[in-house]
């Protein structure tokens, strides 16, 4: 019988423990994706400046949440996200070409990311 | 490569805990959800020793997942037979009054060399010797060698756990009103029966259900 209950708390804990992670992840994502906008309207604006500041932000917002998400998130995947963003800075340094296609590249990482943790039919099967 | 090492070793002491925690049934022959559980947890936890990227909690908390599973369906076995019999099947006789049970043989996909290999494997080399034999659940084939029919006679559970069992009772020839009729000579209740088990000449041993932690003597008719 102490098993039985042991087991059902540790269901319940796992069902919690993975609500969490999602809502998490989630959270953690749009707070980035939100920075990115900003670092895109900013640089549309030609404020190269103040993007860069908001790219050194973006960094330490990154390094702080990555953290949580090593847990939960494939580290490769995370690397790949991490490569990009430290990308952007020099990118927009240099007033290189593609860095809006770095910005939505990145966006789309932290989109695939959020998905992935959402329990869908799609990604079940 | 420290990495491995050390993941390895946090999921053997892991799965060591998990395997004491299902209990000692894991030890012996295996019950199909049982060989599930085994084969599943064997291999997952290899997923995040051999690959690195993969974080180690979802090595972890699979392993969790399943052996919560398998505790909280194993109680559920106990108290519901249907569920037990959906979950594990039931035994089956292939072998009966030294009789060989073609159809049941061939339902359960057992050859006539799987059925012989396993009468060797109970010592028995001779289907003369052999009275009845059953493959039970776990895949495995008890036998009742004819040479032990005349010391006791083969018995079986009729009663479980407070519930008839109406397959067993016909296999002896007995109806539920039989085992019905024992109960009320002896004032019991059969929800108060823990085991009662019967042979064709009708002999039969009751163990009722323990109160109090106290155990209980056999009733013998």
């Amino acid at each position: 019988m102490t098993r039985l209950k042991i087991s059902i708390g540790i269901l319940i804990f796992l069902v919690l423990l993975s609500t969490f992670s999602a809502v998490s992840s989630k959270k953690i994502c749009n707070e980035l994706y939100t920075q990115l906008e900003q670092i895109e309207e900013t640089a549309e604006k030609n404020n190269t400046d103040e993007a860069i500041k908001l790219c050194s932000t973006l960094q330490e917002t990154w390094h702080n949440k990555k953290n949580f998400l090593i847990f939960t998130i494939r580290r490769d995947k995370l690397l790949n996200t991490e490569e990009s963003i430290q990308k952007l800075q020099s990118m927009l340094e240099s007033d290189c070409d593609e860095f809006t296609a770095e910005i939505e590249s990145i966006k789309l990482m932290l989109d695939y990311i959020v998905k992935e943790e959402i329990p869908s039919i799609k990604n079940i099967l | 490569m420290s990495i491995m090492l050390i993941r390895t070793f946090l999921l053997y002491i892991i799965i060591l805990f998990s395997v004491r925690f299902m209990g000692k049934r894991q030890m012996g022959e295996l019950q199909p959800s049982e060989l599930v559980i085994t084969i599943l947890i064997s291999n997952i936890v290899t997923q995040p020793i051999e690959n690195e990227n993969i974080p180690i909690l979802m090595g972890i908390l699979p392993i969790l997942a399943l052996i919560s599973f398998e505790v909280i369906i194993s109680a559920i076995s106990m108290k519901s037979g249907k569920f037990r019999q959906i979950i594990t099947g039931r035994p089956k006789v292939i072998i009966c009054n030294g009789h060989i049970d073609q159809k049941t043989l061939k339902e359960l996909r057992f050859s006539a060399e799987d059925m012989l290999a396993s009468l060797r494997g109970n010592d028995i080399f001779s289907l003369e010797d052999v009275d009845y034999a059953i493959v039970e659940t776990t895949g495995s084939v008890s036998v009742y060698k004819k040479s032990d029919s005349q010391q006791n006679e083969m018995q079986t559970a009729v009663v479980i756990d407070g519930k008839y069992r109406t397959t067993e009772l016909e296999f002896i020839g007995k109806s539920k009103k039989w085992a019905e009729s024992i109960l009320n000579k002896k004032n019991l209740q059969v929800k108060n029966i823990y085991l009662m088990m019967a042979n064709t000449k009708g002999e039969y041993d009751i163990i009722k259900k323990e109160e109090n932690g106290e155990s209980n003597d056999k009733i013998k008719n």
